[in-house]
């Protein structure tokens, strides 16, 4: 259990949010010249990562906003969330506000 | 053979007056009331338009919406209320349905959807209402952190529920905080039941399904 600050409503308990998967996959940027290995890449390969990451959250029951949170997958610890306009790393070490 | 529209509750008939667990000479300590004959109109801008859709809401309610984020406000048409960034609710009663002029003055700034007919408006009043929203929700509900003018959209039971102050102990001195709950049409009953639930504990008054402000 823990507490997701969402950009527009303040902290929120988890249960008012639904998980979106893996926030690190880029479109790829030109979508007409990608091949079939690209795409598969971007829908189907994601790492499984034991430490900081970078997921999609969307305030579910709330906003009803989609946000990306930092989250480290082996301890819980939350870090930034942002918009989904703005980066986010799995590297970013501006500390934890959540 | 002409067409009778005839508004339907899904409460069927569930909120009638009545008191639970109110001793004998005692007083309730919240009141529940189904409003009817609400119209809610919402109205989400198109990228860029915010503004413009703020001045037309001024417009038709006669008030400007507050555009921070989980804020209300009372216009003299109704309740103008944040459902999310560049979107707002406009509740207004029966028969001053705004949705058509909303619409012709928005039809190049945004989406105006009615919403009266999927939701369902429970009216909580009284002293020990934040107590009852305590049991079903992890928002805090402090006076310091809850007032008039605030509103949330949060799970109430895990039923999702936008739940708007209307009046706090300040501004209603005597009557309480008043809450007005939102919840969709298919969860009404469930709603309905949980909030009778959690304010029996505190002797309640069930009101007269209706409008205006219900004080215990």
């Amino acid at each position: 259990m823990f507490i997701i600050k969402c950009p527009y409503c303040g902290e929120r308990d988890v249960t008012e949010f639904s998980y979106g998967g893996d926030a690190t996959r880029a479109y790829p940027q030109d979508p007409a010249q990608a091949t079939p290995e690209d795409w598969h890449a971007y829908v189907y390969e994601r790492d499984n990562p034991r430490g900081w990451h970078v997921e999609w959250w969307q305030h579910s029951q709330g906003c009803r906003q989609w946000l990306k949170l930092r989250r480290n997958t082996l301890t819980h610890e939350l870090g930034r969330t942002a918009l989904p306009h703005e980066p986010l790393s799995p590297d970013d070490d501006e500390g934890s506000d959540a | 053979m002409a067409e009778i529209t005839q508004r339907r509750s899904p409460l069927g008939g569930r909120a009638e007056a009545r008191d639970i667990n109110i001793p004998d000479g005692g007083t309730p300590g919240v009141a529940l009331q189904h409003r009817t004959g609400l119209c809610i109109t919402q109205a989400a801008a198109y990228p860029g338009c915010d503004a413009a859709l703020r001045a037309s809401l001024a417009e038709i309610a006669g008030s400007e919406p507050d555009a921070r984020p989980n804020r209300s406000v009372a216009a003299p048409a109704g309740r103008l209320i944040w459902t999310g960034p560049a979107q707002y609710w406009l509740v207004t009663e029966d028969p001053q349905n705004p949705a058509s002029d909303l619409a012709e003055a928005t039809a190049e700034t945004a989406a105006i959807t009615e919403q009266g007919h999927g939701r369902v408006c429970l009216r909580l009043s009284g002293r020990d209402a934040r107590l009852v929203l305590a049991k079903g929700s992890t928002i805090d509900f402090h006076p310091s952190h809850f007032a008039a003018g605030d509103c949330a959209q949060t799970g109430l039971l895990s039923v999702s529920c936008l739940i708007d102050c209307i009046a706090d102990e300040d501004s209603a001195p005597g009557v309480g905080p008043v809450f007005d709950l939102y919840s969709a049409r298919s969860t009404a009953e469930h709603f309905l039941e949980w909030a009778i639930e959690a304010a029996a504990p505190h002797g309640c008054r069930i009101l007269t399904p209706g409008s205006g402000i219900a004080a215990p």
